[in-house]
């Protein structure tokens, strides 16, 4: 099976480029490939804001996975206890993120 | 860690934002440390504004040092590539060696090879994996 990394590392700016941003992930599991989000640095904001926590939630339903930096969390004052109980918090996601990249068939696609 | 060909495998990171103004070149840095210590290979290639990051001396006072990481890195054994295109256009490269035809400069890290895109089309080649950092 085929694995794809979205690695978030900004905020998107406007509704229509999160929805572009997130596309890959929809048109990988609609293919029945394992799509994974992580969030690292900026990217934790995913996470906080309305709007692209709205898309975040949509990845989720869909099938997706979605994993977010501890120290990137902790660091921007986001509760951990408010997340969505979904999104796995990491204590060492660049860690992570070399072992699951590193699978075979996965691609990363960073931004 | 090793392939089923009995090679190491390889990750190839590719930096394109400036050290200080974003956190790209913290997290590629991050990455590229968890990536050896797991037993890979990495590759780094700086590309556009991501060649300020081998400057010698720098003396961020509350950042990440990204020119002390990438030292770090070398050490360890990564290897670092520069754009050379890049590095001309932003004055780095001040001395011409006629003898070995390379351009050779006083204010980089030392152990930074300056390549050009056929440079970096060799890197992409070489590695398993590629995971960019930035934009340019």
């Amino acid at each position: 099976m085929t694995r794809i990394i979205l690695l978030l590392m900004r905020l998107p700016a406007s509704e229509e480029e999160a929805e572009r941003i997130l596309s890959v992930t929809f048109r990988a599991l609609e293919r029945g490939s394992e799509a994974v989000i992580y969030l690292l640095g900026e990217g934790v904001l995913w996470s906080k804001g309305l709007m692209p926590r709205k898309h975040l939630g949509k990845v989720l339903e869909s099938g997706g996975k979605v994993r977010a930096s501890k120290k990137d969390l902790l660091a921007r004052a986001i509760r951990l206890d408010l997340m969505e109980s979904r999104i796995e918090v990491v204590g060492d996601l660049e860690g992570e993120l070399v072992d699951d990249a590193m699978m075979p068939s996965t691609q990363v696609i960073s931004w | 860690m090793v392939a089923e060909t009995g090679l190491k495998q390889t990750l190839a990171l590719v930096l394109f934002s400036a050290p200080y103004g974003n956190q790209y070149a913290d997290h590629m840095c991050r990455v590229a440390e968890r990536a050896l210590g797991k037993g890979y290979s990495v590759e780094i290639f700086l590309y556009g504004d991501a060649i300020h990051s081998h400057l010698i001396e720098q003396k961020p006072k509350n950042f990440f040092n990204i020119g002390e990481a990438l030292t770090r890195l070398g050490d360890k054994g990564a290897t670092i590539y520069s754009c050379l295109i890049c590095a001309i256009a932003r004055g780095y490269m001040r001395e011409f060696d006629e003898a070995k035809k390379v351009y050779n400069s006083p204010i980089t890290l030392p152990f930074v090879k300056f390549v050009t895109v056929q440079g970096f089309v060799s890197m992409i080649k070489r590695a398993d994996r590629l995971m960019m950092f930035g934009s340019s």
